[in-house]
């Protein structure tokens, strides 16, 4: 795997430079910011309510109501700024024909895919990070439980591989970053929204269905429980479609 | 030329077999791996209350479950009721794999819920083993105590007491009972005669006791065992004609049902085009017996109920179906039956309604006591801990058997009446009990500072911070430049 270290570092440095990060980072921040202040505010306006009927008052938890939703808002933020980073991953490097300097260079492929994967990783993450001084402020305000903030951003980082090793694929077959854009934004929504299909389809297909959607998996993450199944389904899909732009990059080589 | 197109097809051919024999093992790995994971689950519930865990006793429960469990649950869509009830079925479903769940919209899909039964919305219906259990309210208790209902496999017994003269199970003619055989059978239930002189208690399995018209009296220690029977929280139905009390008038009277020597007259009846000595009863209290129950129900020869005032603490008589208030019970019997006419008078029949059909729930005695000394040291939840929940008997009284016969029991709604009896008899009561911890709410109000906070924190400064790293980095490169 000679070649990981370099080209992460390389891509984080390319990534800071590059305006595309700091406007992606304002616009992310500043629509999830909204999401946080609207749920905290009608979490407030339930409170006062809950001052006058205590059935409505046990029913007041911050983690339910303000966490859960929070994470979800972020999840669908995430789903629309994913592509955006991704685009240029291996797209970039085919237009500017630096690719085949790259693949030369004495580093395995999976190094440099996985490079790039991770550095991708890491930016996006820091900008999910963003969220957090928000999240410890409201922490001061109320009791919150900790190990589910925890849960949350564990989630939102599998999810975020999820969506990038799609990405990747998506950037790799092509030289043109806004196609390659569409593409990852298209197959993410197509993943996402497959779950709605699963009233109309038989048993089998329902769960075949439900299994493959993607934002089915991360509800667990979302109220506080990490189950395995859910963590293993993020790293399998990852794996999967980093499995195969590597495949489709090897190809280009003896396809010539 | 044609060497060259070789090359490269064999080029081609290797590297793209290659790859795609690569791929296909790949993944047959990944979803080997996935298989392996998704039957064996593992979790941790992070949330301090443990919402998405189940207690231990439920947990055991889902464990021995073998057979596949279907849940429907009757939401409407996106509400917060539909998440609370997702999150709790997922939960289950991570402890048992074998049941499975959907969420069907009553609005949506009117037709579904007609068929279930459907009155309101988060009604949960759980079928397995060829059974069914409503829920109306879904927690863990109800939820845990219909999978236990569904799993138990040993049918349910009704007890017909013979020996008296009672109308028989097995007899086919008018005065037979049957049609009540057949159709208790058609209902699951296993039909049973007993005879009390023979056996010093009622039989463990027994789910209801029937006393259907005994025409000679029980004898004092038959009447002993019912007495431990039903104190013990048994189910007893008794049926009396008018004149033949069986000799249970002071058992009855007992437990709070009182029984005369009369018989119901209803002019009404006539205008159905019945004998005035068959009552119709068209109003029933609101009872779960005869919840949404609403068919006409008639009495060939029924003889009145009431309800004494005077009993024991612990006794809780209700009244079930009632007749018109132009009806009353008739007392003068000679002139009814040599002039064939009778009128009502005041000073000896009692005015209708009359009472045909009464319920009397009763506590055991030792229970009650235990219950107001505990109340008065304040400690009930422990004793309820302690000592088993012991079940409430429960007494159905009729003044009438003839109701429910072969000749009378497909009138009007004569049969929905006595099975409705019988089914609401022999329902369990839950079997266990399951206490959560409550939540304690966290009400947030929020200062007029805090709130401004809670705005610019994420939309103020976070972006400046963003905005501002940005121009920084922006002047470093300019000036490296």
């Amino acid at each position: 795997m000679t070649g990981f270290r370099p080209v992460y570092r390389k891509e984080i440095y390319s990534f800071f430079a590059s305006p595309t990060f700091y406007v992606v980072a304002l616009i992310f921040l500043i629509i999830s910011g909204y999401f946080f202040f609207s749920a905290v505010s009608y979490y407030n306006i339930l409170s006062f309510q809950g001052m006058q009927n205590p059935m409505w008052r046990e029913q007041l938890n911050p983690t339910e109501m303000v966490l859960r939703p929070f994470f979800m808002d972020i999840s669908v933020i995430m789903l629309l700024v994913c592509p955006l980073l991704t685009m240029r991953v291996l797209a970039e490097e085919k237009k500017s024909s630096t690719s085949e300097l790259l693949f030369t260079y004495p580093l395995t492929d999976t190094g440099v895919l996985l490079g790039k994967f991770f550095a991708t990783l890491s930016v996006l993450f820091i900008i999910i990070l963003g969220t957090l001084p928000s999240l410890i402020y409201f922490g001061t305000l109320t009791h919150l439980r900790w190990q589910i903030v925890g849960a949350g951003y564990l989630g939102l980082a599998l999810l975020a591989g999820a969506f990038i090793s799609l990405g990747v694929l998506a950037s790799s077959l092509t030289e043109n970053q806004i196609i390659a854009a569409v593409l990852a934004f298209g197959a993410l929504l197509l993943f996402w929204v497959i779950g709605w299909s699963r009233a109309f389809a038989g048993p089998t297909l329902a769960r075949f269905i439900n299994y493959i959607s993607i934002i089915n998996h991360f509800e667990s993450f979302a109220k506080g429980v990490i189950d395995i199944r859910d963590v293993v389904y993020y790293i399998i899909f990852s794996t999967f479609f980093l499995f195969i732009t590597l495949r489709f990059l090897e190809s280009q080589r003896w396809r010539g | 030329m044609e060497g060259k197109k070789n090359i490269f097809r064999s080029r081609a051919f290797k590297h793209g077999s290659n790859t795609l024999l690569r791929t296909i093992i790949f993944t047959a790995i990944l979803v080997f791996i996935v298989l392996i994971v998704q039957n064996h689950p593992w979790r941790v519930d992070l949330t301090e209350s443990k919402a998405f865990t189940l207690t231990d006793q439920s947990q055991k429960i889902l464990k021995s479950i073998k057979i596949p469990i279907n849940i429907k649950a009757f939401f409407q869509e996106a509400t917060r009721d539909k998440i609370k009830a997702q999150d709790l079925l997922d939960t289950y479903k991570y402890y048992c794999p074998n049941l499975k769940y959907e969420f069907i919209d009553p609005d949506r899909h009117p037709e579904v819920a007609k068929q279930y039964d459907i009155k309101t919305y988060g009604t949960v219906v759980v079928e397995g083993a060829g059974k069914k259990q409503t829920i109306t309210v879904l927690n863990e208790e109800n939820l845990t105590n219909a999978l236990m209902k569904l799993i138990q496999t040993k049918k349910k017994t009704i007890y017909f007491v013979t020996g008296h003269g009672e109308a028989d199970i097995n007899a086919f003619d008018k005065n037979g009972y049957s049609m009540v055989r057949r159709e208790l059978e058609k209902e699951n239930y296993q039909v049973k005669t007993l005879d009390l002189l023979h056996t010093a208690q009622i039989p463990k399995d027994a789910s209801v006791v029937i006393i259907n018209g005994p025409k000679k009296s029980l004898m004092k220690p038959e009447i002993e065992t019912l007495r431990k029977y039903i104190e013990s929280g048994g189910k007893l139905v008794v049926m009396l004609d008018p004149f033949h009390d069986g000799g249970l008038k002071k058992f009855l009277k007992d437990y709070g049902i009182g029984i005369r020597d009369d018989i119901v007259i209803d002019k009404l009846s006539r205008v159905f085009g019945g004998s005035y000595l068959m009552p119709v009863v068209t109003k029933y209290t609101t009872h779960k017996i005869t919840n949404n129950f609403n068919i006409a129900t008639f009495f060939p020869e029924s003889r009145s109920l009431t309800k004494v005032e005077k009993t024991r603490p612990g006794i809780n008589v209700m009244l079930i179906a009632l007749t018109s208030s132009g009806a009353w019970a008739e007392t003068d019997i000679k002139t009814l039956r040599e002039k064939n006419a009778a009128s009502f008078d005041p000073n000896q029949d009692q005015k209708g309604p009359v009472c045909l059909a009464m319920m009397s729930e009763i506590t055991p005695a030792e229970k009650t006591k235990e219950k107001t000394s505990n109340k008065e040291n304040g400690d009930k939840v422990k004793s309820g801990k302690k000592d088993k929940p012991k079940t409430r008997g429960q007494l159905v009284v009729f003044g009438d058997s003839d109701f429910a016969n072969n000749a009378y029991f497909g009138l009007s709604g004569n049969g929905d009446l006595f099975l409705n009896v019988i089914n609401y008899l022999a329902q369990e009561e839950n079997l266990i009990t399951i206490e959560r911890p409550t939540k304690k709410g966290q009400p947030l109000i929020l200062t007029s500072t805090q709130s401004r906070l809670v705005f610019l924190i994420p939309l103020v400064f976070v972006p400046l911070f963003v905005i501002l790293c940005g121009l920084a980095v922006f002047r470093v490169r300019r000036k490296q430049r």
